[in-house]
């Protein structure tokens, strides 16, 4: 059977039972119920009660119980409470019920991340790609790759999701990562440009080419990417450490001092910033101030390293939230 | 129908077979007589080398297994042609060399790259678990003395000058304790007798490290450093009298504790006072400033070589200090882990460091290799400092965890190409794309042609001898010390080259690189120019000296007191540099 027969198969399996339901408890009425209370848990979800949703989803499916999109919905709706056991019940669920929903494993694979269990994540990853090869379901499995040290394998992923999604300024952005933990620089700038010739206004976008332009050397260019980080966070620090390593770099001793202690103030417990600062206090000839950071960055505890699925598992609700439902 | 095709193609095969492998042995006589020419050759299996470097692991995942061993160029005989000396592991967890395959091996050089092992005549086997090795003339008698650091005592072997060697750790005092990793003999308080300065790693006992690895899959790992407590290194003064004593306290080397792995001297700030710079692993750099009152600050921080450009600390290995861009600075080459990339700190006149790495194209070209020893070497005899390095990750089963990368790695070769770092590549066949898991890597010219050669210590493996096949092209000539108010090995002079529109600031020394101990003698590639018009020697006792129209193709003996003793002509071989990148 073909993958398009295959799902209206099912689609027909699941919404046949809804019919068949509907016709053994008196006709549409019931249906039309649950229709109506899943529209309204969805809007209720899309407004961020998520409470809201929950409870008009519960009652849903104890009418039917077999509504799958009332279980992925619940599924998120939960996972948005923070009740991760029972989200992942339900959005098993969905895709028990509905396995030809590749947006159904998407989720469920967002949910395993979430709980860092990458094996199952990777195994509904793959079962979405077998329903529909998609662009999100490629990079998700590129950011597992990216996770795992694999670069290779995540870039030849990421581009397999920007086949299918040429304009998506986030593959975009996870190919210059995945080239980039290959040391392929140049290749990683080439696709930070493109992402940014979409999505000029992306913080992270910014930073990372500023950052790796720093470290080419390139300050000047750098300079230019980081202004711009540095308009659309001004509160980051990890944009002014980076300034102010640019600004040391041209020998603008003065504007390094400013954004060092820019990046001090908004990070006090940050390692790096202070152990910026002491450089730049050094280099103007401060010794005794230079001394005090380098001491306070000594004590600091060392930020640990984040690979970027932790990076990204740290946005994950806004992702949920941003994916919602698509029955 | 079918049966006949298949019996026929039987036949066909079988009668094949022999003009097949004819065809295979053929193929292979061509391509040995048409090796693809690449910088280096190793000419290890008919050097008459058949050393063996054995980490003794039994499956117990001891760290000291990943990190050894080292090795050294040193001239025991004083014949003029450099001699070999391979450090070895030993037996775990007894760790002592229970068999002859555990022995640190002499091997004398009779040249053209011929070497016999004379280990146990020289009474040159070690003892205990080998790390690395210096090597320097302690006590002024003319013969060099080696080092030998270990995970537990560290030895002192002298050279009695009969081609011998006595162990005198005790009555010396250098034994130390601990895990030693590198050492470098250099004169710290220029009263002419080389004192002694020896790196630590961590406090670390066998059988006592946690179970590392992935439970999940089973993978049973070697565990980070980050788990162990970083060690104080050792200062130890020379008393003049065949002992010396310990002052890493009053010299305020024991304020700093670090996991020391590298360790290379030179004047950084151009004081006239040798300066030492420690590559640690997983923490802030070292560098410790001689105040020229015997005693030293640690100003790694200050002076930006602590950590990466954006402050994360790395995990240095090999070292070296080197003019690369003639600015009449020395700059530092510190070799870091996968993912990390090889640093180059630019020196900012004397006061400050900055990392060049990613500007000057070292970084990518590293990043995906862990890279042991290496440093500045001009290869190519063009007159500007190049860089050769070795690596091999320290995890045996990496590509479980990072199926990108392999345990075994390549080398890596940059060429100076106007302050640039350009990678040098040969072709399939060649050395330097070939993998090893390479630790220890000692540079000099052991055919005496001008031409840096390399030695390679690999983990469990036979060593590479590297003949530099690059170096005929240009002109040089090597410059041998001979000190009498300053140490009798001149380590800490440095040498002001001037010839043509090109002035070159070189610094005589022996500790650079991963455990190793390199040439004495001073190499310099000159380029197309034919002699060197003007050296100015400046020695640790504070005589500068200034020696006029020096040849190019020659070893040149300068004296503290009497300049040029002599000079005798290299083996140059021009020919050599055909094809050659």
């Amino acid at each position: 059977m073909n993958r398009g027969l295959r799902k209206l198969a099912n689609a027909v399996r699941v919404l046949g039972c809804w019919a068949a339901l509907a016709s053994l408890t008196g006709g549409p009425t019931l249906a039309q119920n649950a229709e109506t209370g899943f529209n309204q848990a969805l809007q209720a979800f899309r407004a961020g009660d998520r409470q809201k949703a929950v409870t008009v989803l519960e009652a849903v499916l104890k009418a039917y119980p077999d509504h799958a999109p009332s279980h992925e919905l619940l599924g998120l709706s939960l996972s948005a409470l923070g009740e991760n056991p029972e989200a992942l019940r339900h959005l098993r669920e969905a895709v028990k019920l509905w396995p030809d929903q590749p947006v159904y494993w998407i989720n469920l694979a967002i949910l395993y991340l979430r709980q860092s269990r990458t094996d199952e994540a990777e195994k509904a990853l793959k079962q979405s790609l077998e329903v529909e090869p998609s662009a999100p379901a490629f990079r998700l499995l590129g950011l597992i790759r990216l996770d795992q040290n694999w670069g290779e394998d995540a870039v030849r992923l990421f581009q397999k999701a920007l086949d299918l999604a040429h304009d998506e300024p986030e593959s975009w952005y996870y190919l210059g990562l995945a080239q980039q933990s290959l040391a392929h620089s140049e290749e990683a700038l080439h696709c930070y440009e493109e992402a940014l010739k979409r999505a000029p206004g992306d913080f992270h976008t910014q930073l990372q080419m500023g950052s790796l332009l720093l470290s080419r050397g390139q300050r000047h260019q750098a300079l230019e990417h980081l202004r711009v980080a540095q308009a659309i966070r001004p509160q980051d620090a990890e944009v002014y450490q980076r300034l102010s390593e640019a600004y040391l770099g041209n020998g603008d001793l003065q504007q390094a001092l400013e954004s060092a202690r820019r990046g001090a103030d908004l990070r006090p417990d940050n390692c790096e910033v202070h152990y910026q600062l002491g450089l730049v206090l050094a280099r103007l000839g401060k010794s005794e101030e230079a001394k005090k950071e380098f001491a306070i960055s000594e004590g600091l505890p060392k930020k640990p390293e984040t690979t970027p699925l932790e990076r990204w598992r740290a946005l994950l609700g806004e992702a949920l939230r941003n994916n919602g439902p698509k029955p | 129908m079918d049966r006949s095709l298949s019996s026929r193609f039987l036949v066909a095969r079988f009668l094949l077979l022999p003009i097949g492998m004819v065809c295979l042995f053929g193929s292979q006589l061509t391509r040995q007589s048409t090796a693809p020419a690449g910088p280096f050759t190793d000419v290890r299996a008919s050097s008459g080398i058949t050393y063996r470097q054995r980490n003794g692991a039994i499956g117990g995942k001891e760290l000291i297994e990943t990190f050894t061993s080292g090795c050294g160029l040193v001239d025991y005989d004083n014949d003029g042609l450099l001699d070999i000396y391979m450090v070895n592991g030993a037996a775990t967890p007894s760790l002592r060399k229970e068999g002859p395959e555990y022995s640190n091996r002499l091997y004398r050089n009779l040249g053209n790259f011929k070497f016999v092992d004379v280990t146990q005549v020289a009474h040159a086997e070690g003892r205990g678990y080998g790390m690395g090795v210096a090597v320097g003339d302690y006590d002024n008698d003319g013969f060099p003395d080696l080092y030998i650091t270990s995970f537990g005592q560290n030895q002192l072997l002298h050279n009695r000058g009969d081609g011998t060697f006595e162990d005198v750790t005790e009555k010396a005092g250098v034994g130390g304790g601990g895990w030693s990793t590198s050492a470098a003999f250099f004169d710290y308080d220029r009263d002419g007798y080389l004192d002694l300065f020896v790196a630590r790693y961590v406090v670390y006992e066998l059988g006592k490290h946690p179970r590392c690895g992935d439970q999940k899959r089973s993978l049973f790992s070697y565990c980070l450093p980050d788990l162990f407590q970083p060690m104080t290194d050792l200062l130890f003064h020379n008393n003049h009298d065949g002992t010396f004593t310990d002052v890493s306290h009053t010299a305020g080397i024991d304020r700093a504790r670090g996991r020391g792995l590298g360790v290379t001297v030179g004047d950084y700030d151009g004081d006239g006072w040798q300066d030492i710079f420690v590559a640690n692993d997983r923490g802030r750099n070292f560098l410790f400033h001689n105040k020229g009152d015997g005693t030293f600050e640690e100003v790694g921080l200050p002076a930006g070589i602590a950590y990466s450009m954006d402050g994360v600390a790395r995990a240095g290995m090999g070292t070296d200090f080197g003019d690369y861009d003639q600015d009449g600075w020395l700059d530092i080459l510190v070799n870091d882990f996968e993912t990390e990339g090889t640093a180059l700190f630019h020196n900012l006149k004397g006061q400050f460091f900055t990392d060049v790495g990613g500007e000057v194209g070292l970084r990518d070209a590293s990043y995906p290799y862990v890279v042991f020893g290496g440093k500045f070497v001009d290869y190519d005899n063009d007159g500007f400092l190049d860089i050769f390095a070795v690596s091999g990750h320290t995890q045996d089963d990496i590509t479980a965890y990072k199926p990108d990368i392999t345990y075994p790695e390549p080398k890596l070769l940059f060429r100076n190409v106007g302050g640039r770092f350009r990678r040098v590549e040969d072709g399939p066949g060649g050395v330097l794309g070939r993998l090893k898991v390479s630790r220890g890597a000692a540079f000099g010219d052991l055919d005496n042609d001008g031409s840096v050669d390399v030695v390679v210590n690999d983990t469990n493996d036979f060593p590479e001898i590297l003949r530099n096949m690059a170096g005929g092209k240009n002109k040089s000539l090597l410059i041998k010390l001979v000190g009498t108010n300053s140490n009798r090995d001149g380590i800490g002079t440095r040498l002001e080259v001037h010839y043509g529109n090109h002035v070159q600031i070189l610094e005589a020394k022996s500790a650079a690189s991963y455990f190793a101990a390199n040439d004495l003698r001073v190499h310099v590639g000159l380029g197309t120019s034919p002699q060197v018009d003007v050296l100015v020697l400046h020695w640790p006792s504070g005589r500068a000296q200034t020696v006029r129209n020096l040849a190019a193709g020659y070893l040149h003996v300068i004296s503290e007191d009497r300049g040029v003793i002599s000079s005798t002509k290299l083996t140059v071989k021009p020919t050599d540099a055909s094809n050659v990148p």
